[in-house]
């Protein structure tokens, strides 16, 4: 089953022009598709509309081509995991619960939690480096180590989907680059459909499948990474001039952008 | 967390509280001698004072104290707001005012229609403030809801404030001694229909304790984790704030055991609901029971207000434990 966005509009209530507007995309099973654009180009509203979180003034966000509204939130979220940009978490909750969270989905009437489902946790705790936190308090951790439990429970969720938002905003060079080499290793190995909103284009243009560059709530360009990350593109819609130059990498070659 | 863990002491406690509170009173018992009454014995004279008195008001006691204290950690978890308590949302306000306007009715009116008049004071405030805040859009949204809440109350009391200036003396003070909260009136009738009320309330809040769990992430993020948010919001807010009514209207208002219980409860184990859902049943019943006997003892025979005597001893007990925690 596919998740896709077919020609979404959103409004935000007293705004005078759409957020998000006629836009599609398709979450290709096994590929990294990426979401780019400035500030306030509509990318997070896009992310919330292909999750379900909110629902398209017009067009349609469909899973295995049933109307996201139509689905029942528990069946969706066994199949599609989000990773939303900020959590506020107001009461204390340790990071072994907070990433145990992924499991209600697959819990029975009784939300009682079985082998399988502390196996599933502790799996996806280890992958995601933060193993032995489980005890801590969520609140006391660090921005990197707090990313990296939220990714780990969606990936408890066991999604086919999984959505993100600047997962790696606000993290250091390291802990960037395990969180993309992760999705990457998620498309490939489990043919997972990864879609990331970022802002770093470079590690979009390098483990990146796909491209979806957003202007205005627009698609101003998509396509894989020679023919969305142009210096043209790039100067054009973030309004700042770029060089571009092809990188080789381990990945593959890849275009790489340099501000001027 | 093991669960033994909490709930063994805090049972512990309680029964403690408990078998504390049916020795102290005008006829002063020894523990073996309420031992042996509970198991049968005894004579006339003390079975009636157990039975017929201070059995029920232990009773009544824990169902209050644990009621207000589920609904608050409820309330709390919704509202994502560790400052909610069960009085936020305008219930007792409501009750207040039924309870008062039954009161000026004149003392033909029983104790029994008082409590009828706060329980549909509070029903009415449940209805006005869940409807407002459904008014602004199909789905409940908490911060109106609280808005909503607030104002209802401010009203509530501004109505009862009101009738109090046209009242004479006595339904002045009988009104101002019934939002203090008192449990004097218990008796095995008044403690059996005050458990019929808040059987299913709490049933509701225990099968609701995993959700609440991932209300913690946000309402937006408890979708995507796979939680039915608008059917848990309604049964949630329904349940907490039936349990407040039922609990305003046997015994009037009785502060901060709603606030103050799950906060302790959460600094100390935690915020799984699955814990902390019956440890508040437990906490809450065991403090109640603790201050009810205290409010009734220290300047016997007269009884000073259970409500007053819950935020004497309960602002200090949380001050040390928010100063502990802190370090």
């Amino acid at each position: 089953m596919t998740l896709e966005g077919k020609s979404l509009c959103y409004r935000y209530r007293g705004a005078s022009r759409d957020a998000v507007r006629d836009v599609s995309l398709r979450a290709e099973s096994g590929a990294v598709s990426t979401v780019l654009g400035p500030n306030g180009s509509g990318k997070s509203t896009l992310l919330r509309l292909l999750a379900g979180g909110v629902q398209p003034r017009s067009g349609t966000a469909l899973y295995g081509g049933r109307p996201l509204d139509q689905w029942p939130r528990r069946l969706l979220a066994r199949q599609l995991a989000v990773v939303t940009q900020h959590e506020h978490i107001p009461f204390p909750v340790t990071a072994g619960n907070l990433a145990a969270m992924g499991r209600y989905p697959h819990l029975g009437p009784w939300r009682r939690e079985g082998a399988e489902d502390r196996t599933a946790v502790a799996a996806s705790m280890e992958r995601c480096g933060v193993a032995g936190l489980e005890e801590r308090d969520f609140r006391t951790l660090s921005g990197g180590e707090r990313q990296r439990v939220r990714i780990a429970r969606a990936l408890a969720q066991e999604p086919r989907v999984l959505l993100l938002d600047e997962p790696t905003a606000a993290l250091d060079m390291r802990y960037e680059m395990s969180i993309f080499r992760l999705l990457r290793e998620l498309a490939a190995h489990e043919g997972t459909a990864v879609v990331l909103v970022t802002h770093n284009l470079n590690l979009a243009a390098r483990f990146g499948d796909r491209h979806l560059l957003l202007e205005e709530g627009a698609t101003a360009a998509e396509g894989d990474a020679a023919d969305v990350i142009t210096g043209e593109n790039v100067s054009r819609v973030y309004g700042w001039p770029v060089g571009v130059v092809s990188q080789r990498f381990q990945e593959g070659d890849a275009p790489q952008v340099l501000p001027a | 967390m093991s669960r033994v863990r909490v709930f063994v002491p805090l049972a512990a406690l309680l029964a403690a509280a408990a078998l504390v509170a049916l020795n102290l009173g005008a006829a002063p018992m020894s523990p073996a001698e309420v031992l042996d009454v509970l198991l049968g014995g005894g004579d006339e004279r003390q079975r009636t004072v157990i039975f017929d008195v201070r059995l029920p008001r232990v009773l009544l006691a824990l169902l209050v104290g644990g009621g207000l204290a589920v609904a608050g950690a409820v309330y709390q978890a919704l509202l994502r707001n560790p400052l909610a308590d069960p009085y936020i949302l305008g219930v007792s306000g409501g009750a207040a005012l039924g309870a008062v306007a039954m009161m000026l009715l004149g003392s033909a009116v029983s104790h029994w229609g008082v409590a009828g008049g706060a329980l549909a004071g509070a029903l009415l405030a449940i209805v006005v403030v869940l409807r407002l805040a459904m008014a602004t859009g199909p789905t409940l949204d908490s911060r109106v809801l609280l808005l909503a809440g607030v104002i209802a109350g401010a009203f509530f009391n501004a109505v009862i404030l009101l009738l109090l200036a046209a009242a004479d003396f006595q339904s002045f003070r009988s009104a101002v001694f019934w939002m203090m909260g008192s449990l004097s009136r218990a008796g095995p009738l008044e403690a059996g229909v005050l458990a019929l009320f808040l059987a299913p309330c709490l049933v509701a809040a225990w099968a609701l304790a995993r959700p609440l769990d991932l209300f913690a992430a946000g309402e937006e993020m408890a979708t995507y984790l796979g939680v039915p948010v608008e059917r848990v919001k309604q049964a949630g807010y329904l349940a907490a704030s039936l349990a407040v009514a039922a609990s305003v209207a046997a015994v009037g208002i009785i502060g901060f055991v709603g606030l103050i219980v799950p906060h302790a409860v959460r600094m100390v184990w935690g915020g799984d609901h699955r814990v902390l859902v019956p440890a508040c049943f437990l906490g809450g019943g065991a403090f109640l029971v603790i201050t009810d006997t205290l409010a009734r003892t220290v300047v016997a025979p007269q009884e000073l207000p259970t409500g007053v005597v819950t935020a004497l001893i309960g602002v200090p007990l949380f001050a040390v434990l928010l100063v502990r925690s802190a370090r």
